[in-house]
């Protein structure tokens, strides 16, 4: 990781210092990153407000400190923000500021932000134990050279979970098999997931198998229910599949309103149709089946009006 | 897509399942427990259109059947899944009306012999050639309103029922403590339903 090993003799100097000095650095890298989201334009602000060539832009000491505090536990609460303002992603230490068993469940991984993604080898050196890796909706790798930049980014994730809702493309596909896929129990596909680029029949064998998975979660999205249920079918083989859950975006309406053939209630029935294909084969493991919201569809205009209740 | 009609008796999904002979139930012998969501359980206790309990039509109309039984939908659904011993309905409220007001309790007044009765006309409606139910619990509720449920009384014979040109059995009923409810329903869901 590049900004770890180019100041690892600098991490080692800093550690040396009182540890309400190192509070300090805390507090104004904090500041800093907070009053520079507020700048016209924060790539251009440097730490004297000169285009100083000697001195490093702002962006990358705070870069740096940053990574530093993060390396030695040394903070409480880290947000994280993107240029539109808006609250990515939350870390929380511990209330002594420093100490490395601080908790992380699910870390949340942005892929259309490249310069971040060193961060991640930081935050699960700090918390080993994070037990879920979150792909953020809307976005995607542009091409096998950043799936292999990010899967070494967090290879030392050891969780067992993901929680996708990104694009599901081909170089998403090659990220997704240098991960240690024979250790995630759980996979959630939440409504934002689209598969691009792995359309075709014979292409489907290219997705990866979960040999371990047991858990599996499906939220559809209206546009895109039957490829998404094709999909969710075939990440169903050779797993040994006990829990499956599933959420339908299109439910039917009733045939008094609609129709039998009403878009609404075709797209239903070929999403149920896959995901009963896929259920099938994996009749002799599946002990629990959960859906949230289908015994509305088609039987009640009661029903429907709870079709978004999300349990727990 | 093929084109689909629906049987006037059926619900949405049972003609894709009676055509399409891959797609043939198959017996999911490790499924312990199916798990349904839904708003409100009142919709269920006005069901009109359960079978062997009312007349299969539409009351405001004289329009071709419809497919508004939740129970009918439960009763094909549970036949893609047999031989599950257990079906929970996962109730969100008891009052469809206050959808911000989360009870405490279903109230005195809701009508559970109307529920339980048009549960047991759907989901222990056998086949007289089959050995009785494979249906053993049929549990209501969640942790905040309290869990209730049935078993088919085997105890009892069932009625037989000519009905839609076939003849069915029907299987009464008994209540199940609520204590035992929630007994089964952690034995299945333990480590994985958190409501």
């Amino acid at each position: 990781m590049s900004t770890s090993s180019q100041g690892h003799g600098k991490v080692s100097n800093l550690l040396e210092l009182p540890p309400e000095v190192l509070l300090e650095i805390v507090n104004s890298v904090h500041e800093i990153s907070q009053s520079r989201i507020t700048g016209y334009y924060w790539q251009s602000v440097t730490l004297f407000y000169h285009q100083d060539a000697a001195l490093h832009s702002l962006s990358e000491v705070s870069r740096y400190l940053r990574d530093l505090c993060i390396r030695v536990g040394l903070f409480r609460r880290v947000h994280l923000f993107d240029l539109e303002y808006r609250p990515r992603v939350e870390w929380t230490g511990h209330s002594l500021f420093r100490q490395l068993n601080g908790s992380m469940r699910c870390m949340e991984i942005c892929l259309n932000r490249e310069e971040d993604w060193p961060i991640y080898e930081n935050f699960l050196h700090v918390f080993p134990r994070t037990e879920e890796l979150s792909f953020q909706r809307g976005t995607s790798l542009w091409d096998d050279d950043q799936a292999d930049l990010l899967s070494d980014a967090i290879k030392g994730f050891q969780g067992t979970s993901l929680h996708i809702t990104c694009r599901w493309d081909s170089p998403f596909n090659k990220f997704l098999s240098r991960l240690s896929l024979e250790k995630i129990t759980s996979l959630n596909i939440s409504d934002g997931t689209r598969i691009n680029d792995i359309s075709g029949d014979d292409d489907y064998n290219k997705l990866p198998i979960f040999p371990s998975l047991q858990k599996l979660r499906f939220v559809s999205e209206a546009d895109y229910q039957p490829e998404q249920a094709r999909h969710v079918k075939l990440l169903m083989r050779e797993a040994p599949i006990t829990q499956f859950e599933i959420e339908y975006a299109t439910l039917p309406k009733c045939e008094l309103e609609y129709g039998p053939n009403h878009r609404r209630s075709l797209m239903y029935l070929e999403v149920r149709r896959e995901i009963y294909e896929g259920l099938r084969g994996v009749r002799d493991t599946l002990q629990v089946y959960i859906d949230q919201n289908s015994l509305g569809g088609g039987t009640s205009v009661l029903g429907l009006r709870f079709t978004n209740f999300k349990f727990g | 897509m093929n084109e689909r009609r629906s049987s006037p008796g059926g619900t949405f999904h049972e003609p894709i399942f009676e055509n399409e002979a891959h797609l043939s139930p198959v017996e999911f012998g490790a499924l312990k427990i199916l798990v349904y969501k839904c708003g409100s359980l009142n919709w269920l206790v006005d069901d009109k259109a359960a079978w062997g309990i009312f007349k299969f039509h539409s009351e405001s109309s004289s329009l071709p059947p419809h497919h508004h039984s939740g129970w009918r939908y439960l009763a094909s659904e549970y036949k893609l899944f047999s031989p599950c011993e257990c079906l929970f309905l996962h109730a969100s409220t008891g009052y469809p009306e206050q959808d911000f007001v989360q009870p405490t309790t279903l109230g005195s007044d809701f009508d559970w012999k109307s529920f339980f009765h048009n549960a047991a006309a759907n989901l222990w409606r056998c086949d007289p050639a089959l050995q009785g139910p494979t249906l053993r619990y049929l549990i209501v509720g969640n942790e905040r309103i309290g869990y209730r449920g049935i078993e088919p009384d085997l105890d009892k014979r069932p009625r037989n029922v000519n009905a839609e040109d076939k003849t069915m059995q029907y299987w009464d009923y008994q209540e199940i403590l609520p204590e035992k409810c929630k007994s089964i329903l952690s034995t299945r869901l333990s480590g994985i339903w958190e409501g």
